[in-house]
């Protein structure tokens, strides 16, 4: 707000005083004129009085002069010289009282010539009477010339009296304009400083209010917090706690303001803090000073303190939060690190970014360096390639190792490495390893670390590569692990061979199943061409070795077709699950569409277990042995088809069969069954190729089961297949 | 009844070309078929220039594409139709012997609208042939001719 709250009071209250101010002065003023009035009224009156007076003595003098010249009384003399004398006093004064006012001093100046010729006429006819006696005064008086003057000064007089009055008036009416002058400022700056007032009082007002709120918001927080809020002075006492003291330690407020706050601090921690509390006496603040506090309970709590000295008013003002958690936990990383550098093999810790950020001891001890120089560091930039081998492999073979576990965030095992270590002088020395790298996961499934785990191989090497005689049977298995050591290296890039041919392969087959297709579709196609242009001229025979071309065509179409998914069979990826045999064979049977209404099939089909396996590639094994089942079945009345499992000879696996009552085989020649594009029967017995079986075969091997068949001829024939139970299922193949 | 908007069929293999053309004809299809023996030219034809400047034809009702094709392959061909905004609606049919995976993966992902596998037996691919023509050429609708150059 443009004023603050105090200079809001001060206005109010000057606005006020002024106010008062002005009324009182305005008083004042209206007072004065009215003083100033009442003196006019009274100098009205005096004049008047006076005027009157005058009129009055020298009619006394008219009159007294008219009872001498009748009686000749000496009284009459006297008592007209006393009016006399008295009418020039009331002269005189009325002289002095009009002496303000140019107008009323010259119509009373006027006056004196006529009461002196009063005085004169008077006298003369007093000197007449006594020299020629009464009679003849009488006679003059009887010219009325002493009336007329006294008349005249009559008028005059009365004259003077109306001026008089109406001066009064006029006075008076000033007056009171003045006094309504006054009351009217008054009365409105009356009420401007009222309403001044009032609104300098509203706003004060206001900011009281918000000013209570706010101070109520703050009490608000002060008791709501969880964190700790407290004021304590120098002398080592807490002044004011928020609740949460109490919610957090057990005791009341009182308790802990009862002794001096030292009390509760844990002995070790309380030379700490004394010297704290001397640094905050000196105005210094603290920020994440950290000390135990006791509780109820008689357990302590780690807190974390932010405090203000106030100097001048010796009070510290500080906020603390509850961090024993977080000290647990820190206590915890401490011990969980000295442990795993106490482990007894060598092992790192990276990060995917090939950082070390942890090494156990035995592994610094056996790269001849210290911790220090191996944390943080870039992995390949501490253990670099010894730079005289031009034919090292260790950092490559290693960085590909790590990239795999990256990618695929599986444990990798390398092969031996030839590794050679740094010498502290700087020399290399020539070692060998067994790394395994193996993948550790954050919390958002992503790998987080590497634990880079090796075994120091080198002896075993050196062993190997000693020829000689072996004496002892330890030495000669130390000979056979070395051995192994060894062959995974040469595994390892015989995989990699594998790998091309694989894709070679795979490029193969792209282009025979394109390129090989083309032809074979021509020839079917002209043939049928031909055979339509021809219609009427081709004979019997013709049209017969026409035919036999086109369906030369098409059967090579699908052999080629059969030898290309037998191929893909062998080479494509299996993807293990748990499959369900029994919906499995359930989908086979209702998509083969088999059941013909002519001629049903009597199914018999048990519960089948659950197997690990690739659910497409177990597919293809049911689809050919039901679809076997079936076609050889075509010719008998009534064809039964059995499916289910039997014990197993060898533990471990499960026996699957499938028995059919058809065409049956002969058990000599059981051995071609399951070859490629063999066949027991002809193509015009049975249509195929021969491929079905050797697929079904190549399934089953490949998860590592086996397959076998009993049959006889016309009496239908069984057909077997294990697989492994699945706890006992590799997890890749 | 509206105007027969002409097949183009992008294949280099002469032979095919003739059965293709002759399955077409024995389904009593009344449409123009234009024959292109490479990627080029089937884009030439659709963009009309090169040698089909000045073509005032109605774009084809389907393209029956052959993938393996001299100069410019199928896949290319299909790229660039659907990133064209002119020709991106015209119906393609991919019209090959491969069945493999990674062609079909790729025509799809260009926007091919059907895949079919030429079968090595002629009356099946006699039939295949007619149905695709019976159905693209005459059961389908299309959408609106946009005016060239516009």
């Amino acid at each position: 707000m443009f004023f603050s709250l105090e200079r809001k009071i001060v206005l109010a209250f000057g606005i006020t005083l002024a106010a008062l101010g002005i009324m009182v002065g305005g008083a004042w003023f209206s007072l004065t004129r009215f003083h100033s009035t009442f003196e006019w009224v009274d100098h009205t009156h005096k004049v008047l009085y006076e005027l009157e007076a005058l009129l009055n003595r020298i009619q006394g003098v008219q009159i007294e002069s008219q009872r001498y010249l009748i009686s000749g009384d000496p009284a009459c003399l006297d008592r007209w010289t006393r009016n006399r004398g008295l009418a020039h006093e009331s002269f005189e004064r009325l002289s002095s009282l009009t002496a303000d006012n140019p107008a009323q001093t010259e119509r009373v100046r006027q006056m004196l010539p006529l009461i002196e010729q009063t005085e004169t006429l008077t006298r003369e006819r007093h000197e007449l009477r006594q020299q020629a006696g009464g009679q003849a005064a009488m006679a003059e008086a009887s010219r009325g010339r002493v009336r007329t003057v006294v008349d005249d000064l009559t008028t005059r007089v009365q004259a003077a009296e109306n001026d008089e009055r109406a001066l009064l008036a006029s006075r008076t009416a000033v007056a009171q304009r003045a006094a309504t002058l006054t009351l009217t400022l008054t009365i409105l700056s009356s009420l401007l400083a009222a309403s001044l007032a009032g609104i300098g009082l509203f706003l004060a007002i206001r900011d009281l209010n918000a000013r209570h709120k706010a101070e109520a918001e703050l009490d608000r927080f002060f008791t709501l917090t969880h964190d700790l809020l407290c004021i304590a002075d120098f002398s080592g006492h807490f002044t004011r706690l928020n609740p949460a003291w109490t919610e957090t330690f057990g005791f009341a407020t009182e308790e802990l303001m009862a002794k001096p706050y030292l009390d509760f601090v844990h002995p070790d921690d309380r030379e700490r803090t004394q010297a704290q509390a001397a640094r905050q006496a000196q105005g210094l603040e603290a920020t994440s000073f950290e000390n135990r506090y006791l509780c109820k309970d008689g357990t302590y709590r780690w807190l974390q303190w932010n405090a203000r000295p106030v100097v001048p008013d010796r009070v510290i003002f500080a906020t603390a939060r509850d961090v024993t958690d977080r000290k647990r936990v820190e206590q915890i990383h401490l011990q969980f690190r000295s442990l795993f550098e106490s482990l007894p093999g060598l092992y790192l810790v990276l990060t995917p970014r090939f950082k070390i950020v942890a090494v156990s001891d035995a592994y610094v001890k056996s790269a001849m360096t210290t911790r220090a120089a191996l944390l943080e560091q870039d992995l390949f930039e501490a253990f670099p390639d010894n730079p005289d081998d031009s034919a090292a492999t260790g950092v490559v073979n290693l960085r590909a190792s790590l990239e795999r576990v990256l990618e695929t965030g599986a444990t990798d095992t390398m092969a031996v490495q030839k590794y050679d270590v740094r010498r502290p002088d700087g020399t290399y020395e020539e070692r060998f390893w067994s790394p395994i790298n193996s993948p550790v996961f954050g919390a958002d499934r992503q790998v987080e670390y590497i634990i880079h785990r090796v075994e120091d191989v080198t002896d075993f090497v050196r062993q190997k590569t000693r020829e000689g005689a072996v004496p002892d049977l330890q030495s000669r298995l130390n000979l056979m692990e070395a051995e192994i050591f060894k062959n995974s290296h040469q595994l390892q890039a015989a995989n990699q061979q594998l790998q091309a041919v694989n894709g070679e392969l795979e490029a193969f087959s792209y282009s025979v199943s394109h390129d090989l297709r083309a032809p074979l579709r021509h020839i079917d196609g002209f043939a049928n061409l031909l055979t339509k242009h021809a219609a009427g001229s081709f004979d019997e025979k013709s049209r017969r070795y026409v035919e036999v071309i086109s369906e030369a065509a098409r059967k090579m179409g699908r052999l080629i077709d059969d030898l290309l998914s037998f191929s893909r069979m062998g080479r494509v990826q299996m993807k293990h699950s748990l499959v369900d045999q029994n919906d499995l064979v359930a989908s086979v049977i209702r998509d083969g569409r088999f059941d013909r209404p002519e001629r049903p099939i009597e199914w018999h089909i048990a519960p089948l277990p659950t197997v690990s396996g690739d659910a497409a590639l177990l597919r293809q094994v049911w689809s050919n042995l039901i679809g076997n089942a079936v076609k050889y079945s075509g010719r008998v009345p009534a064809p039964r088809i059995e499916i289910g499992t039997q014990p197993a000879a060898t533990p471990g696996e499960q026996v699957f069969f499938i028995r059919d009552n058809g065409a049956g085989f002969d058990m000599r020649y059981v051995e071609k069954l399951f070859g490629v594009f063999q066949r027991l029967h002809s193509e015009a017995e049975f249509e195929g190729t021969g491929i079905g079986l050797a697929n079904v075969r190549r399934i089953v091997t490949r998860h590592r089961g086996r397959v076998w068949a009993e049959g006889s001829p016309e009496a239908g024939a069984v057909f077997y297949f294990s697989l492994p139970v699945p706890d006992h299922a590799p997890a890749n193949s | 009844m509206p105007t027969l908007r002409p097949i183009l069929l992008a294949e280099d293999n002469p032979n095919d070309v003739e059965l293709i053309v002759t399955a077409l004809k024995e389904a009593r299809l009344a449409n123009e078929i234009v024959i292109a023996n490479d990627g080029a030219q089937a884009l030439d034809f659709l963009y009309r220039r090169g040698d089909h400047a000045g073509r005032t034809t109605a774009q084809p009702a389907v393209i029956l594409l052959d993938l393996k094709m001299p100069k410019v392959d199928g896949g290319e061909v299909l790229r660039q139709i659907r990133s064209d905004p002119n020709l991106k609606e015209l119906p393609v049919v991919v019209l090959t012997s491969s069945r493999e995976e990674s062609d079909l993966l790729q025509s799809y992902e260009h926007g091919v609208n059907a895949y079919v596998v030429k079968p090595v037996d002629f009356e099946e691919f006699t039939s295949a042939v007619a149905k695709l023509g019976f159905f693209w050429a005459l059961l389908n609708e299309l959408p609106p001719e946009k005016v060239p150059g516009v």
